[in-house]
């Protein structure tokens, strides 16, 4: 999905094409000074809930905000998100950012873009991110953390 | 403690840490160097605060906290740690990769912080190419769907003119296998990658690598007639092997191509070999849900098959099995010899089940079994089946199992039952119905198995009713301690009494042998165990007052000897009273006498010291020897009534009565015969040389207030006479 990738482009610019699999939770730092007041978001990149690692609500106790993250390049990982939207939303009502990662590949041949605008209401705002090139990256944080000052 | 708990976690490189009152906490073990770095080097002072650290690790600490503090209010027992999860903590020393857990250890709040970088690395290994596996099997999924979609255009555009170049070199040189058929399956178009995969040579005909396809399908899914009269897209899996050629998984995509009018004009097929990730990810699939050590599948493994049951709403049963005192079997022998003791014993079980029943290692001495009930079976006869696995996999756990040094080693199980959906209606309640049939026969001395049961969770209720009750019953001066005499027989005087404790709740009276239980997996029973030596004081200083001198024995909770300052508690009440220490005994089990012989024998002593004495209760249930009892500072022995209930006709029970008293005199110790009530034991007891009795027959416990008015009677009576 790009999860890892996504937060690497944002705190530290980097982007790599090799996939390394996340275990368990890494909290990384950054102040975003976009707004008003500057803010520091503390980022909990989680491992993927798959067939391996089940969701563990443990993680989203305290939490301000939610970026879920799907891919372009997989239609099948809008369903996937919208069954862990359903799933957090029975722990937090911790507002929530739609990421649709990989905008820069071409959307699977299954995308169905009638479906996404579906569920969209469901997430604050949605974003068509990039980790490679950045594309919308920054604004996509930058949203979550006036988001999450507002709230 | 932290030695046996750190096994029992299966922890290796650890630090322990101990919550302390003011919410500090001090290190118990593990001074390693990797701890360094993340406490900013303070590893050095005495105590320290573990906030500010790791922002994961505060926030991990408000459910520890919690924990620490609420869990004796929650329900489960079971629960007596919580984990954080992995995380990775990134300090100046370089990435840690850690878990904490949270427990409650002989009523100490303990923080463990785990360094799980072995596992880490082990995990990440395994589930990188697990999820590689499964993003290129998404990638293929992906490249079949394009493929079909561009062969599906172009057939459309090219209506006209029927199949020519431009498809022709569409699928040339792809790498997935194309098939292009009519409507009526009848081949057109067959590409080099599909005739690699069914390893044809151009001579061999066309025709056959469809007819290989739809038997496949035919033999490995369905009728290949609803595929092709219901123009539906189908996908599926395809095992192919036909020697001399290996065989082969294969992934194939069957899609209708409809005309103008919505009539099926061709159907694309479209195949690849997915033999090497089939593979790759069975055996990652292995590693990923299954234990290492005994290679069971593991908890995550077990409860996505338990929920995929459940949805389906199929009727199971859980064995929920624990190996009874695992823990000592690997302090005995030690790791290495557990471990291996461990597989054989799962090996041994593994045997006896039945094709479709789904072992797993859920904790390191705690399995679980699911059975699926077949469809259609008498439930009598089901339940049958059931009990006898439970039955052959207790007895079984009683043969003995022979380490690698060839020591023998016994690895009796309890069993817990629970069936779906008869006692519940989703997965967690399931378990927790096996687990709570499961601790009712580990509490048993007599049922290895127990099936869970309305009346067990009832039982439980009540439990945790009366258990909550307690906490305020000595506010509520709910409880009350009765006096049953202790009776000479030949003096035909009182001598002695015992402090027997009353719990009124509500009108209802609650016997001891219910409650003290329930006080005793509680820090309650230290309160009530000082309350009732208190209120003995008290009542020594009203006998006295009245003019009586006797000597009341208070009985004493094995849970007590961890009561740091009771012993000073005594000393105290004996002095504000103003008592003689003479007046005052206390009754201790066999049974603590045997468990925990250096700390009971000293903690005896120091009773002794302030002048209490010592009667050992419910003698000869136990195994005490007379070399043992030598050594321990006692003075009575108080033969169990179950050996006095029998004695007119139980041969086995005379010998243990005889032996018994033999016992006490050879050792200078008065002895007690308990639960005297009739005629005939009274004269037994008279014939073999025990005076001294408590029972029915003198009288029964009573409140206070009666004892003294009776001992006045009684001692009116004697002046008489
Ligand atoms: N083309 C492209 N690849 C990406 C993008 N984001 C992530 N990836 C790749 O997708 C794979 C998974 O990314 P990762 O960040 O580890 O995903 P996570 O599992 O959700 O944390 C990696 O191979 C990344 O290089 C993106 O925006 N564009
Ligand atoms: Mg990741």
């Amino acid at each position: 999905m790009g999860k890892t990738s996504l937060i690497k482009q944002f705190v530290e610019g980097i982007f790599s094409e090799k996939y390394l699999t996340s275990i368990g939770v890494k909290v990384d730092k950054k102040i975003v000074s976009g707004g008003y007041t500057p803010v520091q978001l503390l980022l909990w990149d989680l491992e993927g809930v798959d067939r391996y690692t089940g969701f563990n609500p443990r993680y989203l106790r305290g939490c301000s905000g939610i970026i879920f993250v799907a891919d372009t390049s997989r239609f099948a990982s809008i369903p996937e998100v919208m069954e862990l939207h359903d799933l957090a939303s029975e722990h937090t009502d911790a507002p929530s950012i739609l990421a649709i990662n990989k905008s820069d590949l071409a959307p699977s041949i299954n995308w169905c873009e009638d479906t996404v605008s579906k569920h969209t209401a469901c997430f604050k705002k949605t974003f068509r991110t990039s980790a490679k090139t950045g594309s919308q990256v920054n604004a996509m944080f930058e949203a979550m953390s006036q988001i999450v000052t507002m709230e | 403690m932290h030695a046996s708990l750190i096994q029992t976690l299966g922890l290796i490189n650890c630090a322990v840490f101990q919550r302390q009152e003011d919410q500090r906490f001090t290190l118990l073990e593990g001074n390693h160097d990797w701890l360094k770095p993340l406490f900013e080097y303070e590893i050095t002072v005495d105590t320290y605060t573990l906030e500010d650290k790791s922002i994961f690790l505060d926030d991990f600490m408000i459910d520890a906290v919690d924990f620490w503090e609420n869990s004796k209010a929650k329900k489960s027992c079971n629960d007596n740690q919580i984990k954080s999860g992995i995380w990775t903590e990134i300090t100046d020393g370089g990435e840690l990769y850690l878990e904490a857990i949270a427990a409650i250890i002989d009523r100490q709040q303990i923080l463990v912080i785990n360094n799980v970088a072995e596992y880490y690395s082990q995990q990440k290994e395994t589930l990188q190419i697990a999820r590689e596996l499964l993003i290129s099997n998404d990638e293929i999924v992906e490249r079949h769907d394009y493929l079909s979609e561009r062969i599906r255009s172009i057939l459309i555009e090219t209506a006209q003119s029927g199949l020519g170049l431009p498809l022709h070199q569409a699928i040339k040189h792809a790498d997935i296998g194309v098939i292009i058929t009519n409507e009526n399956v009848e081949s057109l178009e067959i590409n080099p990658a599909a005739r690699d995969i069914f390893d044809c040579s151009k001579s061999k005909s066309e025709k056959n690598i469809l007819v290989i396809i739809e038997s496949l399908i035919k033999r490995q899914h369905h009728n290949t007639s609803e595929i092709f009269n219901h123009p539906n897209p189908w996908s599926g899996e395809l095992y192919w092997h036909a020697p001399p050629t290996p065989q082969k998984w294969l992934k194939l995509n069957i899609n209708p191509v409809f005309n103008d009018v919505g009539k099926v004009s061709y159907w694309i097929f479209t195949i690849s070999d997915i033999t090497r990730i089939k593979y790759l990810l069975q055996t990652n699939e292995d590693l990923a849900l299954h234990d290492p050590l005994t290679g069971l599948p593991n908890r995550q493994y077990f409860w996505q098959e338990l929920q995929k049951q459940i949805k389906k709403r199929q009727a199971v049963t859980l064995l929920s099995i624990d190996i009874v005192n695992f823990r000592s079997v690997n302090e005995l022998y030690g790791y290495l010899d557990g471990d291996e003791l461990l597989n054989q014993m799962v090996k041994r079980t593994s045997a006896i089940l039945t094709n479709g029943d789904f072992m797993t290692r859920v904790g390191a001495d705690e399995f679980m079994i699911l059975r699926r009930r077949p469809k259609g079976s008498n439930e009598n006869e089901y339940e049958q089946s059931i009990l006898r696995l439970s039955d052959e996999i207790v007895s079984m756990s009683k043969q003995a199992l022979f380490t690698k040094s060839d020591r023998k080693c016994v690895l009796p199980v309890k069993i817990g039952v629970s069936h779906f959906p008869l006692n519940a209606i989703n997965a967690e309640e399931l378990i927790s119905c096996a687990d709570l049939a499961l601790a009712s026969a580990k509490k048993s001395m007599s049922k290895d198995i127990v099936v869970y049961s309305e009346k067990l969770k009832q039982a439980s209720q009540r439990r945790l009713f009366l258990e909550n009750a307690l906490k305020n019953a000595i506010e509520q001066n709910q409880l009350e301690v009765f006096l049953q005499p202790i009776f000479d027989i030949e003096s035909k005087e009182v001598i002695k009494a015992e402090a027997l404790l009353r719990w009124h709740l509500n009108g209802e009276t609650i016997s001891p042998v219910e409650f003290i239980p329930i006080a005793e997996r509680s820090d309650l029973i230290n309160t009530i165990g000082r309350w009732v030596f208190a209120t003995v004081c008290d009542i020594q200083v009203r006998l006295s007052e009245q003019g009586v001198k006797l000597p009341i024995t208070v009985n004493f909770s094995p849970k007590q000897i961890y009561d740091l300052h009771l012993i000073n508690f005594f000393r105290h009440q004996i002095e504000e009273h103003h008592i003689d220490p003479d007046l005052l005994e206390l009754e201790v089990t066999e049974g603590v006498l045997i468990n925990n012989y250096n700390k009971v024998k000293l903690f005896l002593e120091e009773i002794k010291d302030t002048g209490i004495h010592i009667s050992v209760d419910d003698f000869g249930t136990g195994y005490c020897s007379l070399s043992y009892l030598k050594h321990l500072p006692i003075d009575t022995l108080k033969i169990d009534r179950s050996f006095i209930e029998d004695i007119d006709d139980n041969e086995d029970d005379r010998a243990i009565v005889n032996a018994i008293i033999a016992m006490a005199h050879s050792l200078n110790l008065s002895v007690i015969a308990e639960g005297v009530e009739t005629q005939a034991q009274q004269q037994y007891l008279i014939d073999h040389k025990c005076h001294i009795a408590q029972g029915f027959m003198y009288g029964r416990p009573m409140p206070v207030t009666d004892f003294i008015a009776n001992i006045q009677n009684n001692n009116q009576h004697q002046g008489k006479h």
